[in-house]
């Protein structure tokens, strides 16, 4: 089995570009899906009414649907009743949509371990519930629950490779429409691994090392 | 006496050698195909009038029809076609996998297909052409040089626009019938196919006109897997056959309305136009 | 609605597909899981990094990279898979990866000091694995694992991509069946449909994943394996 080096060179710009709309796709979705966390997350510890078990069941909802049914719902099927998103930007809302519901529950579990003292504290000195949250609850919260809200982003820029599904160019999708083309699937797959495997590898491994670094003050 | 014993000789002759030509006998079918009992054959779902879902949803169309008719030559009965959709995208891997062991599913032929698949005679043409709402200002192709044109993955509309357009804004779809959604929602200006779905889709809806410019023609072929020469060999005679007891003409017949049926006709009777 | 009831056959095709890929799957997975977990509880320190660069792999690359790779790099490979087979081994693949990551948790929680006391006891190590270590992992691993089945059965749906004609890739036909021959297309009601019998089969296993956690907690074991989370795969 010959692998085209030759072959592999002359398509990379291609697949750069794909590369950088993963990128584009991927930073877009992690930092509104760290927002939605934000939002659902007080939502649910404020107790609104309606609003909080709102948050509640769409977390429910998106943990137990897939990822890509999410999507088609989306890209095909949003615009039958007269949302009709942009390819780009149905990525970015379905991406966002998945990541959130993590991202809420990642941010609960941030805000569970802050101690309840401090919320004690700030009522007595005066502060509503949700002045609590903005100046002490969430930032502790985030603090604590970095680690699983860059695990989440990274686990986001790995399915991003789902949009290829809609025909979205980000990586996957411009070396599956190589392969429908050339047929040279091992040189592409293979670049498909390789870039995929560095990646995931490299964010992981910051991640862990950011998570060893922030508990310097705990450690002894 | 004389006229007689020079008639009727003359006579046998020439019905001896009648003979074959009328039985048109197709090559022994070979052992690998024969143990499956069934034609096991990939084909459209999305593509009318070739292969596509009839009212009563089951499998319709010329090529389906051909399928059916090779089945009736190799195992006696049309309904020994086990048939199975194929998608642009995924009929050349559904081949190698042995999901089906022939694809009469708009097929060109192309050289970089030619290197994992084997091509049968080709048994017509066809030409890609594109499809625009009616008010849309595209009238011919390079209009859509700054637009967003959709196509299907794997085609060779996908080809020809990368090969000769590649700076283009490409929305590639899986089935006809999501790229015509696409049109239609205004996810892009043009939908590029196979100009003999695109006429029957015009016809279907007013609202729709094709651009009618036509551009990569090629040769439509059955597709084989590499080294299966006996299988070829048999599918180029079903072929032959076909062509010669005219079967082309009654299924274009049985699938196209009058209007547009000359249009398919010649794609299966004259040679392959040159164009773009 | 009519239009669901009208394909019913078509949906129950699809549906039984999904839960037969998510069987082979889980069952796949889990001898995966137990081989490669136990494996990497050993001492040999080249084993546990075979293992780790193993789940490492199939947790990095996308599922859908590795699902395309089997199906069409196989037939390159000599080998035609279909794309049941593909799918089923795409999927036991990464769900193995998990599995492993489940069942070296679960042992490993299993308290040090049962491993000294029985070495003291004169047991060898697979004894010690096969009558100590295992009936007590495989509680703790109860509830991890029917996460993990939840999310398998949600992977499935990638089936749809390669020609499977599993539970999502049938509503996909039934929407291009009206879309083509009724001219209405129902795709927001139909996906809706196909989301919402996800969210039944998978809601009604993660309920049973958090009700074996409350449950094991209640003997005091806990259950320190977390259950994967579609966000952590």
């Amino acid at each position: 089995m010959e692998f085209d080096v030759p072959y592999l060179i002359r398509h990379l710009p291609a697949l750069g570009r794909g590369l950088a709309l993963t990128i584009q796709v991927s930073a877009l979705a992690i930092v509104l899906s760290v927002f939605v966390g934000l939002v659902g997350a007080s939502l649910r510890v404020m107790r609104f009414p309606v609003l909080s078990q709102a948050a509640a069941a769409y977390v429910e909802f998106i943990r137990n649907t897939p990822l890509l049914v999410q999507l088609f719902f989306v890209f095909f099927g949003l615009p039958t009743v007269g949302l009709t998103l942009s390819l780009f930007w149905s990525g970015v809302f379905a991406l966002t949509l998945w990541a959130g519901a993590f991202q809420i529950e990642n941010v609960r579990g941030g805000l569970a371990s802050v101690s309840p003292g401090l919320n004690e504290a700030a009522r007595a000195l005066g502060l509503s519930k949700g002045q609590y949250l903005r100046f002490v609850g969430l930032p502790l919260a985030v603090r604590v629950g970095l680690p699983s809200i860059l695990n989440t982003s990274v686990s986001l820029i790995k399915n991003s490779a789902y949009l290829s599904a809609i025909g979205l160019q980000e990586l996957t999708g411009v070396a599956f429409d190589r392969i429908a083309i050339d047929f040279r699937a091992f040189e592409m797959l293979s670049v498909l691994l390789a870039g995929y495997l560095s990646v995931v590898l490299t964010l992981s491994a910051a991640v862990r090392a950011f998570e060893y670094r922030l508990q310097a003050p705990f450690r002894r | 006496m004389t006229l007689f014993r020079r008639v009727v000789p003359t006579l046998l002759l020439a019905m001896s050698l009648a003979g074959p030509a009328l039985a048109q006998q197709l090559p022994p079918l070979p052992e690998t195909v024969r143990s499956q009992g069934v034609l096991r054959a990939g084909v459209r779902c999305d593509q009318p009038p070739y292969g596509f879902r009839g009212p009563d949803g089951g499998f319709a169309g010329v090529e389906v029809d051909m399928a059916r008719q090779m089945a009736a030559w190799a195992f006696g009965s049309a309904d020994k076609a086990e048939l199975a959709c194929v998608t642009a995208e995924n009929r050349i891997p559904q081949l190698q996998a042995r999901r089906v062991d022939l694809l009469i599913a708009t097929l060109g032929v192309t050289p970089d297909r030619a290197r994992v698949i084997d091509f049968s005679d080709p048994y017509r043409w066809g030409g890609s052409d594109m499809l625009v709402k009616r008010d849309s200002p595209i009238q011919k192709l390079d209009d859509v040089r700054n637009r967003t044109v959709i196509m299907l993955r794997g085609t060779t509309q996908a080809s020809w626009f990368d090969e000769n357009m590649p700076g283009l804004n490409a929305l590639r779809l899986n089935t006809a019938s999501d790229a015509l959604q696409a049109l239609l929602q205004g996810r892009g200006e043009a939908y590029a196919h196979d100009a003999a779905t695109l006429v029957v889709i015009a016809t279907r809806d007013p609202s729709l006109r094709l651009v009618g410019k036509p551009f990569a023609v090629s040769d439509a072929a059955v597709g084989v897997r590499k080294g299966e020469p006996e299988w070829l060999a048999w599918i180029n005679a079903a072929l032959a056959r076909m062509k010669a007891e005219n079967l082309y003409m009654l299924w274009v017949e049985r699938w196209v309305p009058n209007e547009t049926r000359p249009f398919y006709i010649s794609a299966f009777n004259d040679p392959r136009p040159k164009a773009r | 609605m009519t239009l669901i009831l009208e394909n019913l056959a078509l949906f129950w095709i699809g549906l039984r597909t999904t839960l037969l890929l998510a069987f082979f799957t889980l069952v796949a997975s889990t001898v995966i899981g137990v081989v490669l977990g136990v494996l990497a509880t050993f001492p040999a320190r080249f084993l546990r990094i075979l293992v780790a660069l193993y789940v490492e792999t199939f947790r990095d690359i996308p599922l859908i990279v590795t699902i395309f790779t089997i199906f069409f790099g196989a037939p390159f490979l000599g080998v035609p898979l279909q794309p049941f087979p593909a799918v089923a081994l795409g999927l036991s693949l990464w769900g193995g990866a998990n599995a492993a990551e489940i069942v070296r948790g679960g042992i490993q929680a299993v308290a040090s000091g049962q491993t000294d006391a029985a070495r003291a006891l004169g047991l060898r190590r697979w004894q010690i694995y096969r009558l100590v270590l295992l009936p007590q992992a495989v509680r703790s691993v109860l509830p991890a694992f029917t996460g993990l089945l939840a999310l398998i059965v949600q992977s499935t749906s990638l089936g749809a991509l390669v020609g499977a004609t599993e539970f999502l890739k049938a509503g996909g036909l039934v929407i291009e069946r009206s879309t083509v021959m009724l001219g209405i297309n129902p795709a927001f009601q139909i996906y809706g449909f196909v989301l919402l019998v996800y969210f039944s089969i998978c809601s009604v296993l993660t309920a049973l994943s958090r009700r074996l956690e409350v449950r094991l907690a209640a003997t005091g074991q806990r259950a320190v394996v977390t259950p994967p989370d579609a966000a952590s795969i």
